[in-house]
């Protein structure tokens, strides 16, 4: 019987954990709305320059 | 029992403490004292050392050897070092001496006494607890890139020394503030002017002069081509090369009438500064494992560097004079983000999308290692496509949620652009799976234009509108009062307002099929609720009306937005027939746009073109406006003054589109027989007569009426007025018979046509087949009519093959709908045969109520596609069409729908596997749709219910 708690329990920790992993964050505030600005331009930046090399390799 | 209860309870609480930390409270506290994690909600932060170390240190004191418990030493004596006491910040007094921890004499310089001046209350005004540089209070000063440092006046009074923010931007820009706190530096320049001799250059070499604005406003001029009858030929191409470099500018391959043609375009300004991507990812990836911040820095040459700091460590905040100049010459705008203590934590030269990208030749091809290593990069950033797509519809909610439109709509566009942009790479994706073993150069220099085109246009408009940039759409020759920018025939300023979804006005340069003398207007509306792009065009009576998905990467200048359209124009397009009549204007279901601001004067008429508003039915948008009243057709206009001749009240509705007002009918109101002599017009007469026998219950009035169908009406008026169910039988149409029965006795009697048919719906049995039809009994299952007006027509009617077969025979557009059936899960099969055009096969349609329908369209063309269909919303659920090579021979087709899964087969080949995720459209039942300039065959229909083993996809 106690290996059958140990078990369930053990799946329940996992369900919990994955589902917290999971969970997408919001944006609550102006701050963060900011920085996820921030973070967005610097990621397009990132991603024209890897396309410029993809382009450049094609050449 | 309660041992066990406590065990379980004790776990799962462990399992949710587990996931996440808990943030306060006695057992939180617990908790994180046990696991040793900790919340930043709970984390007290650690105040500052004090600063307390005097002037000159102590000497450090050597630390005393730890005494054994067994062996206990006697204390020694303290030695103190000498030292002089530090001097307090008054430079008048020496810092309070204190008892230190060793027992020697300490200093605590912080409890000196203040000589600053108290002020007297109420003497200093109120300031802020912080303050930016560009805030209020400095406005008129010159702002700088730092924080305004906080100072005390000589009352003592705290104020922001704006004064101390020196900037170092050149004299001919200025720094503004953007309301999403980023700062943006505009710089102007002294235009050079034009060229002497340059106009006059692309002229002679054939070409037609187009005169452009650069990001300051200074003019210049690029040289187009147009396409000739043919393609021009390779020495065309290099002799136009040729023209372009003798007027300075750079040549560049572009499309136009599906022809490789040249343009001479100005040489754009380098690219200053290009700091390379791949490292700037490792110093990224490593800083994060190091637990450092990453921050920008600025080399030699003034171009932004990413490096990687220590937490606390000095950050920067000051941009270099050449940074600016850099980014002059590069003819962008510099914006710059910074965080709280104003570190620089973005700063980009930001620019718009080119206005055109070209087409390169491929010199050489890559080998199969390099287009592997390319497929690969292009898998990994479909991955980071679609989280900068996540993060930014984040950011749109959170604007959403605060009630901020503006940035809400601005970050929407954005996600839309990402939406095209990751389309796009699939589409490349996808060629280059399928062209990798045989690539051709036209093929690699497809790719490549797609590639730059994401990269350098999409990817950049992106970035220019994310950092709070305006779009202005460059050749546009005013704004409407509607808000529109009038591109006038700028094809440029029409797809750069494509690309962005942009209200403008349109008017092209004819071509093919529609006459050089025609006056084209397209409009672009914005963008609706779905994120679909509406567009609409009118020409000699001609309309359509788009909605767009992939607006982005749309090329407008091919047939290609035709697959988006409907309407008659798009008819006429596709047909390319040049002298078309110009149709009879027929109404289309239209959008309703009240509310929009927009007063909707004048409007399209093809299906989803803004309903005719009038100050009468919208009078938000239309306030002020005159009053009018438009009408469908000439007819109606005349039925309706006639009406009024008559001394009738003419009665119109709006069409049940919306788009204008249909004559209904005239209402009299007469008293006796006498009265409808009195009447010229048959229509009104006929009418009047019906009204008399409606009235009085006397059938022996509806002799009188001279057209059969009113006179049937008449026998169902006197039947219901009488409830005599006899007089039904008077009625010659059985379909207004069966209605004077049910209407009379509630319901028709038995009719072998009844009985055949069975229930519209009955219990649906996996395998069943539950319809079959070979057209050899007639049409007599069928109802065909006239798609632009519903009335009953005969574009569909059966007909006789030499073979003595019978077939049905559909032409023009048309509908022939399977009279009252529906089933919900169902295979559809067909047999047809294309004779030209194209057709739709309808599926699950329905038209009670709320309309839906699948349809399939098949065209002679090689293509096959799938719409769901709920007006005024269509949507392409296969973004592309499927190719179908079919003879001019007999062919099956088949339709497979259970739930929401639905398989289409053509000659038992699987072309369409698709699940709906959205709102499938069921129950309905089937009919065919012939479109303009289609005519099919269709025989052999069958019918049998499906079950979940009959669909393929959805899990099976």
């Amino acid at each position: 019987m106690i290996r059958k708690i140990i078990t369930i329990s053990i799946i329940i920790l996992l369900l919990f954990t994955i589902a917290g992993c999971a969970a997408k964050e919001d944006i609550k505030s102006e701050e963060e709305a900011q920085e996820a600005v921030v973070d967005v331009s610097g990621d397009i930046s990132d991603i024209s320059d890897t396309l410029e090399d993809i382009e450049k390799d094609l050449t | 029992m309660i041992k066990r209860g406590y065990i379980i309870l004790s776990v799962l609480i462990i399992s949710i403490l587990a996931v996440q930390p808990v943030s306060a409270g006695f057992f939180g506290d617990i908790f994180n004292k046990i696991t040793g994690r900790v919340t930043d909600d709970i984390v007290e932060p650690v105040p500052p050392e004090p600063d307390s170390v005097p002037a000159s240190e102590p000497e450090p004191v050597p630390p005393e050897e730890t005494p054994t418990e067994t062996e206990p030493v006697p204390p020694e004596p303290i030695i103190c070092p000498t030292i002089t006491p530090p001097v307090c910040p008054d430079e008048t007094t020496t810092c309070p001496e204190e008892t230190g921890e060793d027992g020697c004499p300490a200093w605590n310089c912080d409890t000196c006494e203040t000589t600053e001046p108290i002020p007297p209350e109420d003497e200093c005004l109120p300031i802020q607890t912080t303050m930016t540089c560009g805030a209020e209070a400095c406005e008129g000063k010159d702002l700088g890139d730092c924080l305004c440092p906080m100072k005390k006046d000589e009352k003592g009074c705290s104020y922001w020394d704006c004064d101390s923010c020196k900037t170092p931007v050149p004299d001919n820009c200025r720094r503004i503030m953007l309301e999403n706190g980023a700062e943006v530096t505009e710089c102007k320049k002294e235009c050079p002017g034009i060229p002497g001799g340059a106009i006059e250059k692309c002229k002679e070499s054939g070409g037609n002069v187009i005169e452009r604005k650069d990001h300051y406003g200074c003019p210049f001029i690029e040289c187009e081509y147009d396409v000739g009858e043919q393609c021009p030929s390779a020495e065309e191409m290099e002799a136009k090369k040729q023209a372009c470099l003798n007027q300075n500018l750079k040549p560049i391959i572009v499309r136009k009438a599906e022809c490789d043609t040249v343009k001479c375009q100005r040489v754009e300004p380098e690219k200053r500064c290009a700091e390379d991507v791949n490292a700037r990812k490792e110093i990224k990836e490593k800083c994060m494992e190091s637990g450092g911040e990453i921050a920008k820095r600025f080399d030699d040459n003034g171009c932004p560097i990413t490096v990687c700091i220590d937490s606390g460590q000095e950050c920067s905040k000051n941009v270099p004079e050449e940074a600016y100049k850099n980014c002059e010459i590069e003819e962008g705008d510099l914006m710059i983000k910074r965080d709280a203590e104003g570190c620089i934590v973005f700063i980009d030269c930001a620019k718009r999308g080119k206005k055109e990208v070209g087409y390169e030749n491929i010199e050489e091809m890559p080998s199969a290692g390099t287009l592997l290593a390319v497929a690969l990069k292009l898998e990994s950033l479909k991955i980071d496509f679609d989280k900068l797509a996540a993060k930014v519809t984040e950011i749109a909610k959170y604007y959403e949620g605060t009630g901020n439109g503006l940035e809400a709509a601005r970050f929407r566009k954005v996600a839309e652009l990402f939406s095209s942009a990751i389309n796009k790479l699939d589409e490349i994706k996808i060629k280059f799976r399928e062209n990798a073993k045989d690539m051709t150069e036209e093929d690699l220099r497809e790719l490549k234009y797609d590639i730059k085109y994401v990269s350098e246009v999409i990817m950049q408009d992106a970035l220019y509108i994310i950092l709070g940039g305006e779009i202005e759409l460059g050749g546009g020759t005013g704004v409407t009062e509607e808000g529109y920018t009038n591109c006038g025939s700028d094809g440029q300023c029409w797809r750069e307002a494509v690309r962005l979804c942009e209200p403008v006005i349109h008017s092209p340069r004819p071509s093919d099929p529609i006459p050089l003398d025609s006056a084209i207007t397209a409009r672009i509306h914005g963008l609706d609720e779905d994120g679909f792009c509406m567009i609409d065009a009118e020409v000699n009576g001609y309309s359509m009306f788009c909605k767009v998905k992939d607006y982005a990467t749309l090329n407008t200048d091919g047939p290609e937005i035709l697959e988006f359209c409907e309407g008659n124009m798009v008819e006429w397009l596709l047909s390319g027939v040049k002298d078309a009549e110009p149709p009879k204007v027929k109404p289309g279901k239209c959008a309703n746009r009240c509310g929009d601001g927009i007063c909707q004067e004048k409007v399209c008429m093809g299906n989803g073109c803004p309903c005719q508003e009038t100050f009468e039915n919208c009078q938000k948008d239309c306030d002020g406006m005159p009053s009018k009243f438009k009408f469908c057709t000439e007819e109606d206009e005349k039925e309706f003054k006639n009406c009024q001749d008559e001394g009738g009240a003419p009665q119109s509705d709006p069409s049940k589109y919306g788009n204008c007002e249909i004559y209904t009918h005239c209402a009299i109101e007469p008293e006796t027989l006498a009265d409808c002599d009195k009447y010229v017009d048959m229509a009104i007469k006929n009418d009047c007569f019906i009204k008399i026998a409606e009235k009085t219950g006397d059938s022996s009035i509806c002799l009188k009426v001279t057209v059969p169908d009113r006179r049937d009406k008449c026998y169902v008026k006197t039947a219901e007025t009488t409830r005599d169910s006899k007089l039904c039988e008077n009625i010659v149409d059985e379909d207004i018979k069966k209605h004077c029965y049910d209407s009379v006795a509630g319901e028709s009697p038995s009719s072998p046509e009844r009985e055949r048919i069975g229930p519209v719906k009955a219990e649906e049995i996996a395998g069943e087949i539950v319809f079959t039809e070979d057209f050899e009994q007639g049409l007599e299952n069928w109802y065909s009519y006239s798609a632009s007006d519903a009335m009953p027509a005969t574009g569909w009617d059966t007909m006789t093959e030499e073979n003595g077969n019978t077939v049905l025979r559909g032409t023009d557009h048309n509908w022939i709908d399977l009279k009252e059936r529906e089933w919900t899960n169902y295979i559809f099969k067909a047999r047809f045969k294309i004779i030209s055009g194209r057709m739709h096969f309808n599926y699950r349609l329905h038209k009670e109520g709320d309309f839906r329908r699948y349809y399939v369209g098949v065209n002679r063309d090689g293509e096959i596609y799938l719409t769901r269909s709920t007006p005024p919303t269509h949507i392409n659920l296969i973004n592309n069409k499927v190719p179908l090579q079919l003879d001019d021979g007999w062919h099956e087709f088949k339709m497979v729908g259970y739930n929401n899964i639905l398989n289409i087969y053509i000659d038992d080949k699987l072309l369409i596997e698709y699940q709906d995720v959205g709102t499938p459209a069921l129950p309905g039942g089937i009919a065919f749709e012939t479109l303009g300039g289609g005519e099919f065959l269709i025989d052999d229909i069958e019918i049998q219910i499906s079950g979940k083993k009959d669909v393929i996809g959805g899990g099976n």
